[in-house]
């Protein structure tokens, strides 16, 4: 095929892109029925892969019934394969099944998995152990890192002295003198790719003690230069002052004024004056220095002559300083560290087995930098020849790397490989996604000889009205942000979100645009009612919120139907919360929401009875345990809150029993295992009685069980282990619940809803107040240049950095046009969104996307906009409303009654029982031991046909551990006592035939076994062994196999006894039956 | 119903009258005794039992040998190893290797491959040699294909993987020659020798039976193939028609090839049973969110039963075994007998924990001073558990406490020896080689005391059996290193898989048994757990140092084989069923989606669904999450009788009194103060390695308390001069020692052992006293008048309440009262940032106000306090803050500000200025603690609920 192999698919919302993955998929699987094993699909989630495996067997499942020459897809199929439907019937079949039945070469997986098992198949080469874990909670893991370098303080007194200064100087600084929190937040760098690419750098640069105190030196030196120069300055201003008769309050401004800043020079902390705005305008442009009417308009035109004007416009320069130092001077203390960080993680991650999940990219990095791809698939196992990458705008840089030589090596033998992504979707970039490879690089770096690059431009999720909005807002909101960032960083800089909104316009397609219903959009802007009690415009919004769903339901719409979108995963907390309410206030209507963000297990007053009563067996001194454990049993059984509840002594009277039960329980409790615990309080508490809270108590139990199964199963370990993990457990419903979503835009990402609400729907754009991270190249004339990580903060503007500030704004503002995008595509046809209402000043700042929205909406009227926006946009009620409702749908609701399911406990002791284990452990018993000897001989008896198989037992018995070098030989010792006599030696060799292991058995399956028959053509032998005293019941027992024997084998028989400890034997005869028989 | 087992007895039974001539070979114990059990329901009268064992039994019996153990062979391995390897790691990490490569050198022989040929490096000999003749072109083409993708241009990996590799062959002839030399064996070693001597084997004069297999190795194919030719021995295949006769289904992978084989091809039947097609079994899956729920599914099934089948006709499949409990625990009543093929897992039971804990104790001893001191974490959880505080409960509470106060981060070994003489033994550092004698003392012990404990007393038991197991085998090794930590993690390896056997008649009652005990079983109802990908089938990785297509090449099994094992398991159980149901879960672990079995996709797929369906059903289970409510108590009789406890009666009587912080929690939250104060709801302190706020705080204080009390006495006047602070400055380190000691209730002459935290945090305090000194220096001379511990204040508030006026007692601690010039300074230390400014005294009081001065509110009442100890003192009173944040601020200032808003406000001289307005207002909120109107209620203002330890009953934060 002359086609060139590499496809990239630039897919925006809703085109299809499942659809598309799906039919690429096919082309390349349906070649043979094989050809399957050598594509991997690539996905960004679990969740991902499992649809995408789904919705291949899905189709495949229904061409092997029929095929549909009118679709798209199937179409596509017979021409690229120029076969006819029949045949392409057939093809589907066979590779279907080929699927399901070697469905473990089916690869469609993660990035991660995919990694981890090449990682995996190269431990050894990359010095890794056999066998390690992968350890997801990086988080816990560099609290441990922390927790080593603070322990290792004592013996590293060069560690010492940095920490106590770091902490010196968080408290000169009146910050707290925690240092392990700021360490703990850098630290985090060590797992991120921002990080990680300098590695080596750092490394080497730290790995010389002096260089970091040189750097140290250099700094302090620097700021006090500077601290010093502006108390030069200061003298200077105030002597030109007074030299002028001036005082400070006669400059325009008066107690105001600007010219007090001259005041501030060389204060500490901070030497430099910081200059708003409008007091730099004042550089340079002395007519404004004094007011009009002034009386001292001359001396102050002197004075500024003189050398203020000097000083102020030099003030800017010397903030740019200071900024550098303290931007470099912030994170130095930690980073001075990273050097011990790193040991130390390494270190950790050998004592405990583990590779971090962030370790995978680059361990894979290395793998196939230093390995041909066919050797790497050699030793996987797997020979991979197509590559499908999807949601590759979230691919990170390492990750790109990995992939590229693979890639690289399908192409070169013109296989097809294939990307798919949308620029506009790629939302996280805080994880390492890096969308320029999608939007240029790629293309740039395999060259486009072989790539093909495809748009995918329609739409075939959303109703009209929802695309034309879109790509009316989208067009329009892309210009506003990139002109604001033009006007600071100029045309070139703010061209990248240009190129990535390129192609935001899409079509609408056939099908959609033939349903009457067009779609419909709602943005409430919040005036905020100043009136109102309490809680400004998010209390206005909650409340109306209930009044949205129910309006919603009014309409047809089913909850499953509903999407809430939210940007932080506590604003979804509050929608359940509001949603409960709801449920209360209006019992006609349903609010069930259901979340796997916002819904956690520990809010549920049974878990938190449940674990305050775990807390109480742990420590019966917890009286806190104690009493919350039946106050929110209360909560459940809807009782009094009453002083009762609380105080310790005197419960309320039908708890009492309760108390009781489990006081005397408790002893038991303690020796029992985890989960039957938790089951017994369960009870006690009446839990599952209550009938309540089912989801939640199973999810409980589930942690239990999950706990249990990893760890040590203590429960000092689990409550532990609880506090550390409850954040993350929340209650599990099946997808198909009739309920509504909540969940964040980063987890909506592929998904849509009929209707989407976003009641919160806006954010700071470039949010610098959270301390990220930024790695930029540093150099200092006379240390060797490294990378030094920089808080993002406002003052990196004016600064030595200001590059990396601004590059980093740019991406902020394409982040929130991205997550926007996201969010209004995910509506099919429906999108109500509240935001906050603001009156737009001058000064107003731009940095919220409300109010860029709002702006928008407002007043961004546009010639050739599908959607003249601002006709839809209601000044008085600040409501943008655009589209008409539809007739009344009937959305199906899918029944989902509670499944029936056995609730009630049953303690396993009721149905079985431990074998017991009685013998005694104590090795001074002479007499259990002897016993002990004597039951083992028996069983190696017993099983032995010859004296070499009771030897070989010996043996056996040693390795299971079931006896002692010493215990071996006097088992040896023993054997050789018994063999010793002749009739016993007899028993075991020789004529006849042994039946040694073979018993008797009877009609309806019972069994005798006589440890010994031995048949001879004339007679049969029975033999029985028995250990300990003599009793007479054992020649009953012996005569009754001695009649079965002569009954099965018409013969006469013999019987013996044999002791085994002293080795008597004693013959059985047979009385009775045997004369009758014989005689 | 459908019995393989039965109908194979019954044909036995005929074919072969004489059954005491008979072996019969089964996959494995269990399907023996079924298979004797099926017999006997035929039989009309005593017979002999046919002679029954599994096939490895056959093995090593030829081979006149049994296997030694994993771990022996690992530790032989690695001694051969040792000698090869130019740069051998040590044990510890070679351990999970070494597992690696004898199951590989298992399969070897097991699959009677040429080890010679299979590990050789052909990276340079691109064409393959003649000698490898003797396989197939396919073969080869896969041992070209692995070659060729070398590459050797520095490769780092490549080497380091060749290197490895062509050790390995010299390392299989070593290891094997030691142990014919030592008389040991692996399983595969001597399956491989069985098959080499073959022909020695006389003929049996027993009649050889097989029954029930599905997939051998190469080594089982040889001997059976042969006892069929030589010994005409028979074989029963228990297989349908439904996988074999379709290419695709991996289940029939092996009998496939089975019929294409001139030897056993013969001993198929000529039409194959076609059971599955025909039963046309009721089919239900069922997906469900989590795995526990199951159970409740599982209980629910099984209440459907009906009295009149036998519950033996039933079988629950349990992939993974750690769902056996909450099954049972969720067992109907009508269920009254269940047979259970898993153990009882040791692992599970709190004794065992109890045991991994002494063990880690061992992970962090550490010495000092030759003493042996252990890590706090281990030692709590220790001393918690019943088994310590079996004899000594006041004891080992009381050494708890003491762990406690004294915040001992390393409990001394001596410490905790004293409590008696199982204290004694067990807190011991140990060494290597000691292990073991000390863990079975342990055990020892626990069994002593566990008297009634039956089910407790037999896992002791067994622990005890395999201890010793371990540690004859590891007496043997002396001369390889292990540490403790390698000790630990085999202890673990080893007694996590240790199992109690349940009592009972295995033939009776309700089946519960894992995937691969249920080989050759007939069920007519099947229930089969975690029907997911990973689980059923369990999840892939052959975990093998040989490569992928060399495995195959040579005859090893991959994947493939073990797909078709497991298919094979679970198409067995249709065989029979008539009602099947299989639950898989949708959430999955860590992260990875549920994905439901292959099977349940298989037979959607495939089976013939004509006139019946497979039923779907998503298990719902409900939410109902309770709402919280508002919490409010109302005052009665009891709370009275509480709040009496701070009213004044008889003159002398000691009372409690409200001290400034219950007053302020009163103004934060009147719950909060009710929980507190009333219920007693105080939390427990822990032992803890970091100095949180309010220790360090604590030191704060005693460091600067010690400092100037030591200075003072030894100077005989309380008067500090200016002079004085180069000596006090001295003093400073001493005195902070000297609080540590004291804050962690240490003798004073102990030596302070500081871990990381609190050496760091000691030295950060000597910068904040120093700062408190550079204060005082400049306002110096001032004459200290007293210092917190020395003297409590207290004084009487008479209110109005219901029963009449009441004197409510109100006292606390001041940090230091001193006099400056004609001044009386209340100081108060704080470690925070507190805000000294407030706009009028009415505000301190008013709980509406989010940023109420508590601060102020508190040392304006030291004022109240002092005022009315020293009524005559006619010096202002003025109260100061010294907030160590802050102190190192150029412009610090201890003094109150009255201020409001942005005005200008004036610095607050004398308390007695304000007195009026401040008892009116405490007056008034002491009465409305003892209003009954006033019920104790939650803060509306949730920002006060950020730091409270009740936010959980609250629902609040
Ligand atoms: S959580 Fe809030 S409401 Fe509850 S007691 Fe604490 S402060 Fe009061």
């Amino acid at each position: 095929m002359s086609e060139k192999p590499f496809i990239i698919y630039k897919s925006s919302a809703g085109s299809g892109k499942t659809y598309t993955l799906t039919k690429e998929y096919l082309k390349l699987a349906l070649a043979h029925p094989y050809a399957f094993k050598s594509i991997l699909a690539v996905t960004f989630t679990n969740k991902a892969t499992q649809e995408m495996k789904e919705r291949i067997l899905e189709v495949l499942s229904r061409m092997k019934i029929e095929i549909r020459p009118e679709e798209d897809l199937d179409r596509t199929l017979l021409t690229h394969f120029q076969i006819n439907a029949p045949e392409l019937q057939e093809r589907a079949k066979r590779t279907l099944l080929a699927i399901l039945h070697d469905y473990g070469s089916f690869s469609v997986s993660t990035i991660d998995s995919f990694f981890q098992k090449v990682v995996r198949s190269f431990a050894r080469e990359i010095d890794l152990q056999a066998k390690f874990d992968v350890e997801l909670d990086q988080d816990a893991v560099l609290s441990r890192v922390v927790d080593r370098i603070i322990t290792k303080v004592m013996e590293d007194p060069l560690l010492h002295k940095w920490l106590v200064d770091y902490a010196h100087e968080q408290v000169q600084e009146g910050k707290s003198w925690d240092i392990r929190t700021g360490i703990q937040g850098l630290g985090k760098q060590l797992f991120q790719e921002g990080f990680k690419q300098y590695q080596q750098d750092i490394k080497l640069f730290l790995s010389n003690p002096q260089n970091v105190a040189d750097l140290r030196k250099f700094i302090h030196a620097q700021r006090g230069k500077l601290a010093e120069y502006c108390c030069e300055l200061k003298e200077e201003a105030t002597r030109i002052r007074t030299e002028n008769g001036l005082e400070w309050t006669d400059f325009n401004g008066g107690g105001r004024s600007f010219a007090r800043r001259f005041e501030d020079l060389g204060a500490k902390p901070c030497p430099v004056p910081v200059l708003t705005d409008a007091q730099s305008k004042m550089i340079d442009n002395p007519d404004a220095w004094a007011t009009k009417t002034s009386k001292q308009k001359n001396a102050i035109e002197t004075a500024f002559h003189a050398g203020l004007g000097r000083i102020l416009s030099e003030i800017n320069t010397l903030t740019r300083s200071w900024n550098t130092l303290e931007a470099v001077r912030k994170n130095f203390y930690v980073y001075g560290i990273f050097k011990n960080l790193l040991e130390e993680l390494v270190e950790l991650k050998n004592d405990e087995n583990i590779l971090l999940i962030s370790d995978a990219n680059d361990f894979l990095k290395e793998i196939t930098k230093e390995n041909e791809a066919p050797f790497i698939y050699e030793k996987v196992g797997n020979q991979y020849q197509h590559f499908l990458i999807d949601e590759f705008q979230d691919t990170s840089g390492f990750q790109w790397e990995s992939f590229k030589p693979l890639l690289e090596n399908s192409l070169a033998e013109n296989k097809t490989n294939l990307l798919v992504g949308d620029v506009k979707q790629s939302i996280y970039r805080w994880r390492g996604g890096e969308l320029r490879l999608l939007l240029e690089e790629v293309e740039r770096q395999i060259g486009s000889v072989k790539i093909r690059v495809e748009n995918l431009e329609t739409n075939f999720r959303s109703l009209p009205n929802i695309i034309n909005f879109n790509n009316t807002v989208f067009s329009q909101l892309a210009g506003m942000l990139k002109s604001t960032l033009e006007e600071k960083y100029g045309v070139e800089a703010a061209g990248i979100l240009g190129r990535a909104y390129e192609d935001v316009v899409q079509k609408v397609s056939d099908r959609k645009s033939e349903v009457p219903f067009k779609g419909k959009v709602r943005m409430e802007f919040i005036q905020e009612d100043k009136e109102a009690e309490e809680g400004g415009s998010e209390a206005q919004m909650l409340q109306k919120l209930p009044q949205v769903v129910m309006e919603l339901q009014d309409r047809g719409y089913a909850l499953k139907d509903i999407a809430f979108l939210v940007r932080r995963k506590s604003e979804g907390e509050r929608i359940v919360h509001n949603m409960m309410q709801a449920a209360q206030d209006f019992p006609e209507y349903r609010f069930d929401v259901l979340s796997d963000e916002a819904m956690y297990l520990g809010q549920s007053a049974s878990v938190k009875a449940l674990v305050a009563g775990m807390r109480y067996i742990f420590d019966p001194e917890d009286m806190v345990a104690y009493t919350s454990m039946w106050y929110f049993r209360g909560v459940i059984f809807e009782n009094e809150v009453s002083h009762e509840l609380f105080s310790v002594e005197d419960l309320p009277s039908e708890l009492e029993p309760k108390a009781a039960q489990l006081g005397q329980r408790m002893p038991e409790f303690l020796q029992m295992p985890l989960s039957e615990m938790l089951e017994e309080l369960i009870q006690i508490l009446d839990l599952a009685q209550s009938g309540k809270e089912k989801a939640y108590i199973s999810g409980f139990k589930e942690a239990v069980f999950d706990f249990v199964g990893k760890n040590r199963a203590d429960l000092a370990g689990f409550l532990e282990w609880w506090e550390e993990n409850q954040q993350k457990r929340t209650v599990k419903i099946p997808e198909n619940h009739d309920a509504m979503r909540i969940l964040t835009i980063h987890k909506s990402k592929g998904l849509q809803y009929k209707v989407v609400l976003m009641p919160y729907l806006d954010w700071t754009i470039f949010d610098t107040s959270k301390d990220n991270i930024l790695w930029s190249p540093f150099e200092l004339e006379g240390l060797p240049s490294t990378i030094i990580p920089l808080s993002l903060k406002k003052e990196l503007a004016n600064s030595a950095f200001e590059q990396v500030y601004a590059n980093e704004e740019i991406m902020a503002y394409l982040d929130t046009l991205n997550m926007v995008y996201v969010a209004l595509t995910r509506a099919e046809e429906v999108f109500w969104s509240f935001t906050a209402y603001k009156e737009v000043k001058k000064t107003t700042s731009l940095n919220s996307l409300g109010i860029n929205l709002q702006l928008l909406l407002e007043n961004g009227s546009m010639k050739d906009a599908a959607v003249d926006l601002p006709v839809y946009f209601d000044g008085e009620s600040k409501v943008f409303e655009f589209g008409e409702w539809g007739d009344k749908i009937s959305s199906p609701t899918i029944k989902t009654a509670p499944s029936d399911l056995r609730w009630d406990y049953t303690p396993w002791q009721t149905l079985l029982k431990v074998r017991q284990l009685d013998q005694n452990l104590e090795g001074s018993d002479l007499l259990d031991q002897k016993r002990k000897y004597g039951l083992l001989i028996h069983r190696l008896l017993e099983n032995s046909k010859t004296r070499e198989e009771a030897l070989q037992w010996i043996d056996a018995y040693w390795f299971e551990g079931e006896i002692t070098q010493d215990e071996k030989g006097i088992l040896q010792n023993q054997l050789n006592t018994l063999f010793g006599q002749e009739l016993f030696k007899g028993w075991f060799q020789g004529e006849g035939v042994l039946l040694a292991e073979q018993g008797i058995i009877l009609p309806g399956g019972e069994l005798r076994r006589p440890d010994r028959v031995i048949l001879k053509d004339q007679e049969a032998i029975v033999v029985d062994f028995k250990t300990g005293e003599k009793k007479k019941y054992y020649q009953d027992q012996v005569q009754a196999y001695m009649e079965l024997v002569s009954e099965i084998t018409k013969l006469p028989t013999k019987g013996y006894l044999c002791y085994l400890e002293s080795g008597e034997i004693i013959e059985v005869t047979l009385v009775g039956k045997q004369g009758q028989l014989f005689g | 119903m459908h019995s393989f087992l039965r109908n194979t007895a019954q044909d036995i039974l005929q074919s072969y009258p004489s059954l005491k001539e008979v072996t019969v070979v089964l996959p494995n114990r269990r399907a023996g005794l079924f298979f004797t059990q099926h017999l006997g329901k035929i039989i009309d009268k005593p017979q002999w039992l046919p002679e029954v064992k599994t096939i490895e039994d056959l093995f090593y019996g030829y081979a006149g040998n049994r296997p030694a153990d994993n771990l022996t062979l690992i530790f032989e391995l690695y001694k051969v190893y040792k000698k090869i390897h130019p740069a051998p790691e040590d044990f510890d990490r070679f351990y999970y290797w070494g597992e690696m490569i004898l199951k590989d050198f298992n399969d070897l022989d097991q699959f009677l491959a040429d080890a010679e040929k299979l590990y050789r490096d052909l990276s340079e000999i691109k064409v393959i040699e003649t000698d490898l003749s003797y396989l197939t072109e396919n073969q080869i083409q896969l041992i070209r294909e692995f070659w060729k993708s070398f590459n050797l241009q520095d490769k780092g990996h490549q080497d380091k993987f060749l290197k490895f590799w062509q050790m390995l062959h010299g390392l299989y002839l070593a290891f094997k020659e030691e142990l014919d030399q030592k008389k040991l064996a692996y399983g595969g070693m001597l399956y491989r020798q069985v098959i080499e001597s073959l022909e020695s084997i006389p003929k049996p004069e027993r009649q050889f039976v097989f029954v029930g297999f599905n997939a051998f190795t190469k080594t089982e194919e040889v001997l059976l193939k042969h006892f069929i030719k030589k010994f005409d021995a028979k074989i029963y295949w228990d297989l349908d028609a439904y996988y074999i006769q379709d290419q695709h289904q991996e289940a029939g992978l092996f009998f496939r090839e089975y019929m294409k084989d001139p030897v056993f091809g013969p001993t198929f039947p000529d039409t194959l049973p076609s059971e599955i097609a025909s039963r046309k079994a009721k089919i239900k899956t069922y997906a469900i969110p989590l795995k526990v729920n199951q159970s409740n599914l599982v209980g629910k099934i099984l209440e459907e039963i009906s009295g009149e089948e036998s519950l033996e006709e039933t079988v629950v499949i349990l992939p993974d075994e750690q769902l056996l409990f909450p099954t049972l625990h969720a067992m109907p009543p009508n269920i009254d007998k269940i047979n259970v093929t898993m153990g009882y897992p040791v692992k599970n039971a709190p004794v065992y924990a109890f045991l991994e804990g002494v063990l880690d104790l061992q992970k962090y001893t550490k010495i000092e001073d030759e003493k042996i001191l252990f890590y706090h974490k281990p030692v709590r959880d220790l001393l918690a558990s019943p088994y310590l505080q079996h004899e000594n409960t006041k004891e080992v509470q009381e050494l708890l406490k003491s762990i406690q106060e004294t915040n001992l981060v390393y409990v001394p070994q001596d410490l905790l020896a004293k409590v008696n003489s199982f204290f004694k033994m067990l807190f011991v550092k140990l060494t290597p080689p000691k292990i073991f004698s000390y863990l079975g003392e342990v055990i020892k012990r626990l069994h002593k005391q566990a008297t009634e404990e039956a089910l407790q007393k037999s896992y002791l038991m067994q622990t005890y059996k395999q201890l010793n197991r371990l540690g004859e085998i590891l007496s043997d090794q002396q001369d390889v290193e292990v540490s403790i930590d390698f000790f630990i993690r085999i202890f673990r390896q080893v007694f996590r898989e240790v199992k109690l056997p349940f009592e009972g008649e295995p033939l009776a009652g309700l089946q519960v048994m894992g995937v691969l005990e249920s080989r050759n079983l007939d069920f007519r109802r099947v229930i089969i757990c975690n029907m997911n990908e990973e689980s059923f089938p369990p999840g892939g990785g052959m975990n093998s140092m040989i490569p992928f297509n060399l495995r195959r090449a040579f005859g090893l099994p991959v994947q493939e084989q073990n797909d078709a094992i497991y298919a094979y398991t679970f198409y067995r159980l249709l065989h029979s069923a008539e009602e099947v149901h299989m639950i898989h879960t949708t959430a999955g672990d860590q992260g990875k989606a549920g994905e439901k079995s292959r099977y349940i996709q298989q037979m959607a797929e495939e089976m013939d669904w004509t006139n019946r369906s497979m039923d779907e059903e998503v298990v719902f289970v409900p939410v109902d999450l309770s709402k919280s409510q508002v919490i409010s108590i109302p005052k009665n009789e009891k709370i009275y009788q509480a709040l009496e406890r701070y009213v004044l009666k008889g003159a002398g009587e000691r009372v409690t009194a409200f001290s400034p912080s219950a007053l302020n929690v009163w103004l934060d939250c009147r719950l909060k103060f009710y929980l507190r104060y009333i219920a007693g709801m105080d939390e427990k302190s822990v032992v803890n390695e970091e100095v949180d706020p309010a220790v360090f705080g604590n030191l704060a204080h005693l460091s600067l308390e010690i400092l100037y009390q030591n200075y003072i006495e030894r100077k005989k006047s309380a008067v500090i001069e200016k002079s004085d602070f180069e000596r006090l400055r001295e003093l400073v380190f001493p005195s902070i020692e000297k609080a540590i000691r004291k804050q962690y209730f240490l003798e004073d002459n102990a030596e302070v052992k500081l871990n990381g935290q609190l050496a760091i945090a000691r030295d950060v305090l000597q910068k904040y006293v120093l700062g408190v000194l550079a204060i005082d220096e400049s306002t110096a001379p001032f004459e200290i008048i007293s210092l917190e511990a020395e003297k409590k204040y207290r004084t009487a508030v008479v209110i109005q309440t219901p029963s009449g006026i009441r004197s409510v007692a109100v006292g606390g601690i001041i940090d230091r009262v001193d006099r400056v010039g004609e001044t009386v300074r209340l100081i108060d230390y704080k470690s925070g940032t507190d805000k000294k400014s407030f706009p009028d005294i009415p505000s301190l009081f008013d709980r509406q106000l989010k940023n109420r001065n508590k601060a102020a509110m508190q040392t304006l009442l030291y004022g109240l306090l002092y005022n009315s100890k020293f009524p005559t003192e006619s010096k202002p009173l003025k109260p100061a803050i010294f907030n160590l944040r802050e102190i190192f601020k150029p412009d610090f200032n201890p003094y109150l500000q009255v201020k409001a808003g942005r005005g200008q406000g004036y610095e607050l001289n004398d308390y007695r200025e304000y007195k009026e307005e401040f008892d009116t207002e405490l007056k008034k909120l002491l009465e409305e603690v003892y209003d009954p109107q006033v019920p104790f209620d939650q803060t509306p203002h949730e920002e006060k609920c950020r730091y409270c330890p009740y936010q959980e009953i609250c629902e609040r934060g």
